[in-house]
């Protein structure tokens, strides 16, 4: 069995959805290999609902025939609207009443017929196919052929695009995220079931919600490795969408995902069992929602003579990069945020400490170490550093800047 | 201590893009400061050289010359012409080096560095001992420098440990690459220009801070306190030639 798709909107999409084999027949008219959908279906009318109830939810507008050949599927589908079922054994019946201008013959035959006063599919499929051939050659049998909805021939497949996104248009505007939180798992599970017939999975999901007030909320989620868990792609989505609303009631979701291979582990018989890396992502991603994004992560040192610059970035997206050339001899401790001081000054060199837990006279010291940069910037900055040790034999390192004093940390 | 401080490792703009600074600028900053002399050595050349000596001799103050050559092991040895036929060395050494290479290439091998090496001073952050048998003792310097880098001062103590056991006198220098601290914002553009990016990607390739400036000799001294028996004061009194004393 057959079916064809002709009219607006994401044809081939709809027609992928239901099957591998697909013909892109014309730029308004898709064909496909419908054999094997009455076991998941039924009878073809039940069929036929099944795919006109999917071209619904895709915004897809076409008219839809099913039919034994795929030619009398085309037929039909372009000269009836809405849904026509060609019955087995009855196409010529069904499609007699066919304007033969459908069959787009050639001009020189199209006038020859329209002098004999043929002009439907039924007109010329009463016709001797031996007077035909002897009249009008191979074109015209081929003609008749069409007009009788026996033509057989093989569909010319179209490769599917990797293209793996969604969409749904709102009736009405969706304001809380319980409801689009549905609306996401029927987006997620028809990608996720798309995905893996193609032996496929995700390693980024693209989440782009259209608002009222015609403003455009995009999110992406970006994942360590690629998965097919749609429950634990929703969950993060919830939870990222909790993290960051959109400013506006939603009136349409599309959701796209980028497909990868799935990663193929296996684990040591003696080693310790990892968690999946879906679930560590979520829970990474619970973990955000409470402290804040910026500060889970790895962090990565700036290139910059700036102190203690660094910046947070995701956990399996840190460059294998080589440790810093400085050799470290003493473990430091950062104080986050630096402890505010009050040092007294001899000859220009500290000489004693008071901060926030820390006193002392400085019984040694090296230093300053003075950097400076961002020159350029809005934001230049300039600091002189000490290493310092107290009386009580701690070292620390304190440093000063244009705001004042402070001790930075302590060296273990 | 500090009248005898000179300046022995100055960059001028002559070395194309490692230098903020021209040849004026500098020897103002020198008479200026009262600094009896100062040494110019640019990038393997002598460009600045006639400028700085004109300039010099219009300040009032002694110029030396030299020039900072790249050998093919990797490191740059400042050598500063102590004699007429050292400065005759100095020139025949670039030019037998850039005669080889590519405009703005070049270097010299250890062993043209102990053929050119009569009458010229070596200061280095490297010392070793084939240095000391292709200048001679007494040749050879270990340079320090200070600009307030815990990592220098790293390097630093590994150079006087080094230096005191191949019995190397020290000489302190500034590695001046401009005049006034304000001109370090003009170096890091020129990083930029030289290294092909922009300063916001720039990151450490980028000065540290803005400390190769002409420092007085009090500042100086000042800093290498706690090596009174080192810096360069010991090595000022020895005479180099310029270029136009090599013409006469």
């Amino acid at each position: 069995m057959f079916a064809c798709l002709h009219g607006s909107g994401k044809l081939a999409a709809l027609a992928f959805e239901f099957s591998p084999s697909v013909e892109q027949t014309g730029a308004d008219t898709i064909t496909f290999d419908a054999s094997g959908l009455d076991r998941l279906f039924g009878f073809p009318q039940d069929i036929a609902a099944a795919i006109a109830r999917r071209a619904a939810e895709m915004g897809v507008k076409a008219s839809l025939a099913l039919a034994s050949n795929p030619d009398a599927a085309i037929c039909a589908a372009r000269g009836f609207s809405g849904i026509g079922i060609v019955p087995y054994g009855d196409e010529a019946k069904f499609l007699g009443s066919l304007p033969l201008t459908l069959l787009a013959p050639s001009a020189e035959l199209q006038e020859t017929l329209e002098r004999w006063g043929i002009r439907r599919f039924q007109d010329l499929a009463a016709l001797p196919p031996l007077g035909i051939a002897e009249r009008l050659g191979p074109e015209g049998l081929r003609l008749r052929e069409l007009a009788r909805g026996e033509a057989e021939r093989k569909l010319l497949p179209l490769e599917e695009p990797l293209e793996f996104e969604d969409e749904i248009e709102l009736e009405y505007p969706v304001e809380l995220l319980e409801p689009l939180a549905f609306l996401l798992a029927r987006l997620l599970n028809g990608l996720c079931t798309r995905l893996a017939a193609r032996a496929l999975a995700a390693d980024e999901l693209r989440l782009l919600l259209k608002l009222e007030n015609r403003a455009a909320h995009e999110r992406t989620l970006r994942l360590p490795v690629p998965s097919l868990d749609s429950k634990a792609f929703l969950k993060l989505l919830q939870l990222d969408l909790a993290a960051h609303p959109p400013a506006a009631p939603v009136v349409q979701v599309r959701l796209e995902m980028n497909p990868a291979k799935p990663r193929a582990a296996q684990n040591g018989l003696f080693v310790p069992l990892a968690p999946e890396p879906v679930k560590l992502e979520l829970t990474l991603a619970r973990i955000q929602a409470i402290v804040g994004e910026e500060r889970v992560g790895s962090p990565e040192l700036l290139d910059t003579h700036r102190p203690d610059a660094f910046r947070m970035i995701g956990f399996g997206k840190t460059k294998a990069g080589r440790p810093g050339s400085c050799p470290t001899r003493l473990a430091f401790r950062f104080f986050r945020p630096p402890r505010s001081a009050r040092v007294v000054l001899a000859s220009g060199q500290p000489s004693s400490l008071a901060a926030d837990g820390i006193h002392g006279k400085i019984m040694e010291l090296a230093g300053p170490w003075r950097t400076s940069g961002d020159w350029w910037t809005a934001d230049p900055w300039s600091r002189d550093e000490w290493d310092i040790a107290l009386s009580d034999g701690a070292l620390y390192r304190i440093y000063c800047n244009p705001r004042g004093w402070f001790v930075e940390g302590s060296y273990d | 201590m500090t009248e005898g401080y000179v300046e022995l490792h100055t960059r001028s703009g002559f070395s194309f893009l490692e230098g903020a600074a021209v040849p004026e600028e500098l020897a103002g900053a020198c008479a200026q400061f009262g600094m009896p002399a100062m040494a110019i050595v640019d990038r393997n050349g002598v460009y600045g050289a006639a400028r700085f000596h004109m300039a010099a001799k219009k300040a009032g103050i002694r110029a030396h010359i030299g020039s900072e050559i790249t050998c093919t092991n990797g490191v740059s040895y400042p050598l500063l012409a102590e004699t007429r036929e050292g400065y005759q060395n100095l020139c025949r050494l670039i030019t037998r080096m850039k005669l080889r290479a590519k405009k703005g290439e070049g270097a010299a091998t250890p062993e043209e560095l102990a053929e050119f090496a009569r009458g010229l001073i070596c200061m280095t952050r490297h010392p070793d001992e084939r240095l000391l048998e292709a200048f001679g003792r007494g040749n050879v310097y270990a340079e320090l420098q200070r600009h307030y880098d815990r990592r220098e001062e790293a390097r630093n103590q590994s150079i006087v440990e080094r230096a005191r056991r191949l019995g190397i006198p020290l000489v302190a220098t500034n590695g001046v690459a401009y005049a006034r601290p304000a001109q370090r914002e003009l170096l890091d553009v020129f990083t930029c220009v030289r290294k092909k990016v922009t300063l916001a990607t720039a990151g450490r390739l980028l000065e540290r801070n803005s400390e190769r400036h002409v420092k007085t000799p009090a500042e100086m001294a000042r800093l290498f306190a706690d090596l009174p028996d080192s810096p360069t004061w010991a090595m000022n009194s020895r005479a180099t030639p310029c270029p136009r004393a090599k013409r006469r």
